[in-house]
């Protein structure tokens, strides 16, 4: 469960969002939409753990940020690629033992599934932005974080993809919380959030 | 790039540069020895008539370490050798002629001072011995030597700052792509184990594989390759042994405090 108490983001300081109580059970998915510098990102990032300048409480399973065991916990999907452009898709995707992985069949048929390349020889600095996202995502799947975030889903894929997605993060719901943000799309979710000048506000 | 890949460009490098400071230094002092050869071929003689004394001041001169071969050889003998040498068979005055005993006293001292001391003792102990030496040719080494002790003192401190700035900067370069490499993977749910893992691997092969290894091959160089054993002990006081010790340790703790600042 992550609950936020007497939040307080800050941006250049100066306090941008304010959030008095939010909680989002395990199971859950939760969607937040909001303007363009409106910190929907930036909260993103506190719950991630990558972004500290706020005020306030978070907690997830009653551990917060700060707790050096906090970001086994999260999974954080942002611009920025996370991805070994020298390895290859199921090294990034699995560490420590990739072997282990690539004999797994549930990978495999995932990365069939959104037609990624399983032969070894093809490293990641070959593929696209999107692609590049799908292994993120399928990595974060794998992983089984208890949170996964994903900020600006619709940036990264197009409607090609983005049924996979969905059903993805559905099956990925059952093992813990959802977040995502997006600017365009709208999506089914249990709880939804505006982020607007008075702010957060669920729909 | 793997934090291991570049693992395995910086060990190798580190081993080549500490094996290229000490085999030019290894190499460096078995040249100075070239210099100690040519003072022994340059022998101080002394001529005397009395053989007892001669044999008195060779047992003295033996007990000095720089003194490295003493030899007497008598006037019959000398004399015989003349005699055959020039053909002086049937010569009346080589024939009453009395000739001295000859003492070959050979150096190989690394001090001008002591070659002189040994002067002076004859000089002092045994006045009436006729001395015969090449003080010029001596002065001379003495001097080269001294030029070439320099030069190579320079040129060691040169080596051995730019091996240090080679290991520093392949330190830095190899811990900022590995800080890369580890930001990405920590934040993608890698196991921060294995960055320990990884330190300590690098801190066994950089550090005391690497110390062990300069340490052995500076050992070896200076020993006039071969390992004693015995020596070991007195090895310590070396400058070249500490500095092989101590120096990858001060390397590891810059490269460490200039990344922290970096950070």
């Amino acid at each position: 469960m992550l609950k936020i108490e007497n939040f307080e983001l800050i941006n250049h300081s100066e306090i941008i969002l304010i959030v008095e109580k939010l909680i989002i059970d395990t199971g859950e998915f939760a969607y937040f939409n909001g303007e363009n510098r409106s910190g929907k990102s930036l909260l993103l990032s506190s719950l991630g753990a990558v972004y500290h300048n706020y005020h306030g409480k978070i907690y997830l399973s009653n551990k917060e940020p700060c707790d050096k065991n906090y970001h086994k916990l999260v999974r954080i999907i942002q611009n920025e690629n996370l991805i070994f452009g020298d390895l290859g898709i199921v090294e990034n995707i699995g560490f420590k033992e990739p072997d282990d992985f690539r004999a797994d069949s549930s990978l495999i048929d995932l990365l069939v599934e959104f037609k990624l390349p399983v032969e070894k020889n093809i490293k990641c600095s070959q593929l696209s932005q999107s692609e590049l996202k799908c292994i993120e995502l399928i990595r974060a799947y794998m992983q089984k974080p208890m949170m996964l975030i994903i900020d600006d889903l619709d940036n990264y894929f197009d409607s090609t993809v983005f049924d996979k997605i969905y059903n993805l993060l559905v099956k990925m719901k059952k093992q813990g919380t959802i977040i995502i943000t997006s600017g365009k799309a709208e999506f089914n979710a249990e709880k939804q959030f505006v982020i607007t000048e008075k702010g957060l506000i669920q729909k | 790039m793997k934090a291991k890949n570049h693992l395995t460009i910086l060990i190798p490098l580190y081993f080549l540069v500490f094996l290229v400071v000490f085999l030019l230094l290894g190499k460096s002092y078995l040249y100075e020895n070239t210099y100690y050869h040519k003072l022994q071929e340059m022998p101080i003689l002394a001529y005397s008539q009395d053989l007892a004394k001669l044999n008195e001041l060779k047992s003295k001169l033996e007990a000095l370490p720089w003194v490295v071969g003493i030899e007497i050889k008598q006037n019959n003998e000398l004399k015989a050798n003349l005699i055959e040498k020039y053909k002086l068979v049937n010569d009346d005055i080589m024939r009453s002629t009395r000739l001295p005993n000859l003492m070959i006293i050979s150096f190989q001292g690394k001090e001008k001072g002591a070659y002189l001391q040994i002067l002076q003792q004859i000089r002092t102990d045994y006045p009436n011995f006729l001395l015969d030496y090449d003080i010029q040719g001596v002065d001379k080494l003495f001097n080269n030597l001294n030029a070439y002790k320099k030069i190579r003192n320079t040129l060691v401190w040169v080596l051995i700052s730019f091996a240090f700035m080679i290991l520093f900067y392949a330190n830095i370069y190899y811990e900022s792509c590995n800080n890369e490499y580890w930001r990405i993977y920590l934040k993608a749910g890698g196991d921060i184990s294995k960055r320990r893992k990884l330190f300590f691997k690098k801190f066994f092969f950089t550090y005391v594989f690497g110390v062990i290894l300069s340490f052995a091959t500076a050992f070896y160089l200076q020993n006039d390759r071969q390992f004693d054993i015995n020596k070991l002990d007195n090895s310590y006081t070396n400058v070249h042994y500490f500095m092989a010790f101590v120096l990858p340790f001060v390397l590891a703790i810059i490269s460490a405090l200039y990344l922290r600042k970096k950070k």
